[in-house]
């Protein structure tokens, strides 16, 4: 059993800051502070194509593994099928750009984009309220196991929407998409939007309880904290982020099919980004997705490597649970390093 | 009104059921002794739907014959993957708690799109195999004809894998009721340190249940080419990994005979389903609602003993 000051301290409940200093205090949310507006800066600064896409490709994985990080860091309920609410996302977006709203997708793209993602979020965030009132009563594998069920029962049912393609696929106009720069944006601005849900729920009451909750659920409950609303909120917010940042996604790759809107490979990138980084910790999906994505980029660009990139990125994760299971984030804290004075642990959180 | 006959749809549902059954014993049986949920699985699956279309087609091997070798080359890879992956992460925990539980998730997980990719390398590489591919008529398997049950014209091959579930899923309840080892193993099931208390070894129970359940899953496999005469594409293990979840929940864990008869009944849920409604999507989108109802209503599943 852990002793429960140096827990409450680990975790930074004992000097918890209050007020605007909720978001700005402590140096972790300086650091992403400082890699999010390097990011926003070069977004707007480069006239490089490729590089806008890199950046953008790498802000919607840190943002997606950021948004599961809520549920699955935080309150230690792994999501195995958490691509449900991208697919959700994508198809609220494409279905308003071609299907509900095509004149004011014709006339204004980003207006008819931004219904698109808000529709996407509520609409995650609603069946994540719904499907958690029963799911999020499930422990451990049992709850990973139903929202796989969830994610398949989904994606079989899109099959049969009744689109023009057919086979439930819908292929966005090219009048309906926005400029490079114009997605890019939208994809920064539903990152951030992650990252300070996340740093405000991790600082808050609903922080400490996730974090409760997740060390014992049984103790937490009878201390008094309502472990159920907890992780339906929790499960929420998630969903809502994660069904925005789908709704970006597909705006950027023009279609959506049910079999590509619900692969679950996507969890799993979602999930290994945060092993790698650290789980549950602020910077784990940051460090995690920019490592992946190098990583990823590296091998799909170089020539007799682009096969074997999944192949690659498959034995990484086993190896990183077999060797180094508290994440990159985690095995810096364990190590207790200083650096200029202060200690690597409290820099990193 | 149905579109398939009644009768078609309940003989196809049971007959595929069985095969669903036997699909998921290996599932069944990991999860059950070490609550270990392979993610790999699907992958095992086309695995050994591959390896029958390679044996017949290099050796030369009736595909009758295969799921018999297959059985041994899963458990051999079973051993491995207990060895290389699982005993480093729960061979020696006495108790599995929610930390360990998604370690080996999240390492099977990283197995299943290892094995995935490498379907395609082999399908690229080789000549043994094509990536869409189906089993060579060679055989006593090419003169099996079909054969009517309750007026409904069935082949002989999806007969013979059906017998042959059945067959299977005796043989692994008498392994598991009647040998010094089969007892070892659903004792680690029920209490691992009273296991060694006793004086058996829990780790070589965990390791042959392991090859065990990645044989029956190599070995299920084969039948699965057998069935799919049509094709085999590395895709199948998209449909049949979590189908084989939804039965093993339905069918309680670490239950042979649950087991089966989970696989019969969702089998004959898609069945009917397809054949009232005439949509595979809808009938295969029912078998995941009814995998997360029942994980809500009664999380031990249909069979659990009390």
């Amino acid at each position: 059993m852990r002793d429960t000051t140096t827990v409450l301290r680990r975790e930074n409940v004992l000097k918890r800051p209050k007020g605007l200093k909720t978001v700005l205090g402590g140096s972790t949310p300086l650091m992403l502070y400082v890699f999010s507006l390097a990011s926003l800066i070069t977004l707007l600064g480069s006239s490089n194509a490729f590089i806008v896409t890199v950046i953008t490709d790498m802000l919607t994985w840190m943002g997606l593994a950021s948004s599961l990080n809520i549920i699955m860091g935080f309150a230690g309920y792994v999501s195995f099928g958490h691509v449900v609410f991208m697919g959700i996302g994508g198809y609220m977006l494409a279905l308003t750009l071609e299907y509900w709203l095509p004149g004011l997708a014709s006339s204004l793209p980003v207006a008819a984009a931004v219904v698109g993602v808000v529709l996407g979020s509520l609409v995650s965030a609603l069946l994540a309220g719904a499907v958690g009132a029963i799911v999020l009563r499930l422990r451990g594998v049992f709850f990973a196991i139903a929202t796989i069920g969830l994610d398949l029962a989904v994606m079989y049912l899109f099959y049969m929407l009744p689109t023009l393609e057919g086979g439930g696929e819908i292929y966005i106009s090219s009048v309906h998409i926005a400029g490079l720069r114009t997605v890019a944006l939208t994809v920064w601005i539903i990152y951030m939007a992650t990252i300070l849900v996340m740093i405000m729920v991790k600082r808050s009451k609903l922080g400490i309880g996730l974090t409760a909750l997740r060390e014992d659920e049984d103790a937490a409950e009878s201390l008094g904290v309502p472990t159920f609303r907890y992780k339906t909120i929790a499960f929420m917010l998630s969903a809502a982020l994660t069904g925005a940042m789908g709704a970006a996604y597909v705006w950027r790759t023009m279609s959506v099919t049910p079999g590509d809107a619900f692969d679950l490979v996507y969890s799993i990138r979602m999930i290994v980004i945060n092993v790698i980084g650290g789980l549950g910790t602020l910077l784990g999906p940051i460090v995690g997705g920019a490592i992946y994505y190098i990583l990823y980029l590296l091998f799909t660009t170089s020539h007799g490597l682009t096969e074997l990139a999944d192949i690659i990125m498959g034995l990484l994760a086993i190896a990183f649970v077999l060797f180094l299971p508290k994440g990159i984030v985690g095995w810096l804290r364990s190590k207790r390093l200083s650096m200029g004075g202060a200690g690597v642990n409290t820099i990193i959180e | 009104m149905a579109l398939v006959g009644l009768e078609a749809a309940l003989v196809y549902g049971v007959v595929q059921g069985m095969l669903l059954g036997m699909v998921s014993q290996g599932l069944g049986l990991i999860w059950g002794v070490m609550k270990v949920i392979n993610l790999a699985h699907g992958e095992f699956i086309v695995l050994g739907a591959y390896l029958t279309i390679a044996l017949a087609r290099v050796l030369g091997l009736d595909p009758l014959l295969s799921p018999l070798l297959e059985f041994g080359v899963g458990f051999v890879l079973g051993l491995a993957v207990f060895y290389t992956i699982l005993y480093k992460l729960i061979g020696r925990a006495e108790t599995i708690t929610l930390r360990e539980e998604m370690a080996t998730l999240l390492a099977m997980f990283g197995l299943a799109i290892f094995m995935y990719k490498l379907f395609f390398l082999a399908a690229d590489r080789t000549e043994a195999i094509k990536l869409y591919d189906s089993v060579p008529e060679i055989g006593f398997y090419s003169s099996l004809g079909t054969l009517s049950i309750m007026g409904v014209s069935v082949e002989g091959s999806k007969i013979y894998v059906a017998l042959a579930s059945l067959a299977v899923t005796f043989m692994l309840h008498l392994f598991l009721d009647r040998t010094l080892t089969g007892i070892a193993i659903r004792a680690v099931a029920q209490d691992a340190v009273a296991v060694s208390l006793v004086g058996a070894n829990p780790v070589r129970a965990k390791a042959i249940a392991t090859g065990l359940g990645i044989g029956l899953t190599v070995m299920s496999g084969g039948l699965v080419a057998l069935y799919h005469s049509t094709g085999i594409a590395p895709g199948l293990s998209h449909i049949y990994a979590p189908l084989s979840f939804a039965i093993v929940v339905l069918g309680s864990p670490g239950h042979v005979w649950g087991t089966m008869l989970a696989g019969i009944l969702m089998g004959l849920v898609i069945s009917l389903m397809y054949a009232f409604t005439g949509s595979l999507s809808l009938s295969t989108a029912v078998a995941f609602i009814v995998l997360v109802i029942t994980l809500a209503v009664r999380p031990e599943g249909l069979f659990a003993r009390r």
